[in-house]
């Protein structure tokens, strides 16, 4: 017994590189493997965002309207935002709804959230300025003014899209006067990006825009009031969520590619935190046996 | 002589295998210290403040100042350089309280903007924290409700309100927590608190090892097996 | 006066930049003549003037009817303040890449100690500015394709793997200093371990065995995952956003009227 304990308290000097090691084979193996694994159970906040978006093609007035894609991610975060990203876009084109791609975080969410629009377009024969469109890059401190400006009159606040075109020569911009003419607000961030939807844009109009969120997963728990206050219909947390959402709509990405790595990454914290802290106990144990020694 | 550049087929290539060898650079910090790390890290910075600078040009700037004032005719906009220069004050020590007039016309605009943001983001989640059923709650009817749904909700409810309301008693610091009471509400507020940082914490370790994935699915995926082994993607 | 805004063309144009921009200069020098008893004042009236506009905005009451329902007759004026706001602050990027620029060049030009990783950050900047910019003007294929090398094979890649190299950090940090010392300790890592086995395909397969029906559903590892986020941190979240949004309240009051004190505020001008 108290070899073992020695050999506990010993394997806590243990390189910090051979943990490294640790961490990089289990996310590289299944990868490199490829293994089959099983479809994730999808949360109740997933779903709602699903049906949400659903729900908005099944109605004959709200599906003529445009939904609104806030991209706020950099390239930090490519792995769950971008995973995200492709999932509601693939979702927004397969029901044929129209979108429009903007950023005001970071002007590489607006670039990164263009060219997963442009790459889907393809599949789905979307067109430029006539499916969807690019409202460009809004610098962070002037958001909230534009959104309000946006209220009354979204062409004349956003002008142009982001290759200079005016947005009232655009076909898809014919019928989007007003707030009252968006039928969904999407907000893809790693941030707190979400507030000036919520405070200067959601309830702006004859009736409350759904709302649904895709953070990052360490955004994700602060984020739950929302959903009970009403203020979010759905929410897509982090790799997971976008796995979920995959599930739903039956694609293969890199939502559920990823989900072993994921899921062997956990399990191997979840052994090393739990071995410390027997190191911690053991380490206390021998203390204790040398001390009546 | 740059032509290749206009092949995609080639560039495709050659940013792949500069991204590939980024990224291992990157992790070589991971073993030790050394000069190929540093050397990405103050590429990273570069580029990075190289991009903000395109950026503020050609979304901000460009189409926002520089075309609407020598385009369009609104040579207004000349006379957003100078309050521009307010910020630049501060490089002289004479002048440097300037600078606060333009720091203040921004501090004054978020100021002013916190009063519909604080009504907008705040009464809703009030209304929900207090209007939850304490009877007869909507579960209970939902399919798949069974016996226990009903009274499994109104306990729920119960318990979200008691956090709601303790979590706030711990942190009321005006006046000493003395009372029992008051000490055992902010204790409980204070364990519920750390269930709220364990999910925190079980999160932030979920999107840690994401991004960790996507690179290392970009090194094996992208670049070994499609670019390297010609493998299909 | 309504003749006098309104837009020029040609030489007349640039006369009224030019015009525009020393008029603007001129009230530089005049404000830099404001006595040091004064400037105190001056700057917390134009703070004060920075949040009136949005203040009054949202607090004047709007038309029930007519033309003007649901506006005010500050609405027409938020898309211009919209832009003034954008561009103002677009002009303060100078500020931090002065800073970053000033010392990484007096680095090089003084040969100091690694003078040659900050040649590489200087480099940088304008491999990654030039292109990013001229591209704006010039279409050729070259541009774009060494503008992709910059930013798909430098800026995203490295921007990507800063950030996830955190994840090996966390690895080293959960075996050598997450404890249980504590009954605080012990939730935390009980919440973070079911979070954690919850939400990943493989910890679902540990209860999947479990009816996902009725009473029992309740032991399945998903449902008590979610159980924890959205009945246990769901609360503890909304009282802390409740008590961050009164602070924040208070302290936009404070800043507006400048009341605000401490370092920066007291400082003599």
């Amino acid at each position: 017994m108290d070899n073992f304990l020695r050999l506990i308290v010993r394997a806590q000097r243990i390189d910090r590189r051979i943990l490294y090691l640790l961490l990089a084979l289990c996310i590289a193996v299944p990868i490199a493997v490829d293994v089959p694994q099983p479809r994730p159970v999808v949360m109740p906040e997933t779903q709602s965002l699903y049906n949400t978006i659903e729900s908005i093609a099944k109605d004959p007035v709200e599906s003529k309207k445009l939904a609104i894609v806030c991209t706020n991610y950099s390239g930090g975060t490519l792995a769950e935002n971008q995973t995200q990203n492709e999932a509601i876009v693939r979702h927004l084109m397969r029901l044929k709804l129209k979108f429009a791609v903007f950023a005001f975080a970071t002007p590489q969410g607006r670039e990164l959230g263009r060219a997963v629009a442009d790459k889907l377009a393809e599949e789905y024969k979307y067109v430029y300025g006539s499916d969807y469109v690019d409202l460009g890059f809004c610098p962070p401190d002037a958001i909230e003014v534009r959104l309000k400006a946006a209220v009354d009159d979204l062409p004349g606040a956003f002008e142009k899209d982001s290759a200079g075109a005016a947005l009232t020569s655009l076909p898809i911009m014919a019928q989007v006067k007003t707030v009252n003419d968006i039928n969904l607000i999407v907000e893809v961030t790693p941030s707190e990006t979400l507030p000036p939807w919520l405070q200067f844009f959601q309830r702006a109009g004859e009736k409350p825009i759904p709302t649904v969120y895709c953070p990052t997963a360490v955004m994700g728990p602060e984020k739950y009031p929302l959903l009970k206050s009403g203020q979010l219909q759905g929410m897509m947390l982090g790799l997971r969520g976008a796995s979920e959402y995959e599930t739903l709509l039956g694609v293969d990405g890199f939502g559920h590619r990823g989900g072993a790595s994921l899921s062997l990454s956990h399990l191997l914290i979840i052994l090393l935190i739990l071995l410390g802290n027997l190191g911690m106990f053991a380490e206390r144990r021998l203390r204790r046996q040398q001390g009546r020694a | 002589m740059f032509d290749f550049l206009s092949n995609d087929a080639t560039v495709r290539v050659i940013y792949i295998w500069c991204a590939a060898l980024c990224t291992l650079g990157i992790y070589s910090i991971l073993y030790k210290e050394n000069k190929v790390y540093r050397f990405l890290e103050h590429l990273f910075l570069g580029l990075a403040t190289g991009y903000t600078i395109s950026q503020t040009w050609t979304t901000i700037l460009k189409p926002q100042w520089w075309e609407p004032m020598t385009n369009d005719g609104q040579w207004w906009w000349a006379l957003a350089l100078p309050a521009g220069l307010l910020f630049y004050m501060v490089f002289f020590p004479r002048h440097a309280w300037m600078s606060r007039l333009i720091f203040g016309f921004f501090f004054g605009a978020a100021a002013g903007r916190t009063f519909q943001a604080f009504a907008a983001t705040y009464f809703p989640l009030v209304k929900s924290a207090v209007n939850i059923p304490l009877m007869n709650p909507p579960e209970a009817s939902m399919p798949g409700a069974y016996w226990l749904t009903g009274t499994s909700a109104i306990l729920n409810n119960l318990l979200f309100l008691a956090i709601v309301i303790s979590v706030m008693v711990y942190f009321f610091f005006s006046f000493e927590q003395r009372h029992p009471a008051i000490r055992m509400t902010s204790r409980f507020g204070r364990y519920t608190l750390m269930f709220a940082f364990g999910a925190i914490f079980g999160s932030t370790i979920m999107a840690r090892m994401s991004l960790l994935i996507g690179r290392m699915f970009f090194l094996i995926h992208d670049w070994f097996q499609v670019t390297v082994l010609g493998m299909k993607g | 006066m309504g003749g006098f805004f309104v837009p020029k063309q040609g030489a007349e144009l640039w006369a009224y930049i030019i015009g525009a921009f020393v008029v603007g200069l001129g009230i530089l020098y005049a404000l830099s003549l404001t006595p040091k008893s004064l400037r105190k004042t001056l700057i917390a009236g134009i703070t004060f003037l920075g949040g009136l506009f949005f203040a009054l905005e949202f607090f004047w009451p709007v038309d029930t009817a007519g033309p003007m329902a649901g506006k005010n007759f500050l609405t027409a004026y938020i898309k211009p303040v919209s832009s003034v706001t954008t561009i103002l602050g677009a002009f303060a990027l100078g500020l931090g890449l002065y800073s970053m620029v000033s010392i990484h060049g007096r680095a090089v030009a003084k040969r100091r100690e690694n003078w040659g990783f900050s040649a590489v950050l200087l480099g940088a900047i304008l491999a990654m500015a030039i292109p990013a910019i001229w591209k704006e003007y010039d279409k050729s294929p070259q541009i774009a394709g060494f503008y992709r090398i910059m930013y798909d094979g430098g800026f995203n890649p490295l921007n990507a793997t800063m950030f996830s190299i955190v994840a090996f950090y966390i690895v080293s940090a959960a075996y050598r200093a997450f404890r249980i010392r504590t009954v605080e300790a012990g939730i935390l890592l009980m919440s973070a371990v079911i979070i954690m086995i919850g939400q990943v395909t493989l910890g679902q397969l540990l209860t999947a065995w479990i009816p996902n029906e009725n009473f029992s559903s309740n032991f399945r590892v998903e449902n008590l995952s979610n159980w924890i986020l959205t009945r246990v941190n769901s609360p503890a979240q909304l009282a802390i956003s409740l008590g961050i949004g009164v602070g924040t309240l208070a302290t936009a009051l404070r800043l507006w009227l400048s009341l605000e004190r401490g370092a920066f505020f007291d400082e003599e001008l």
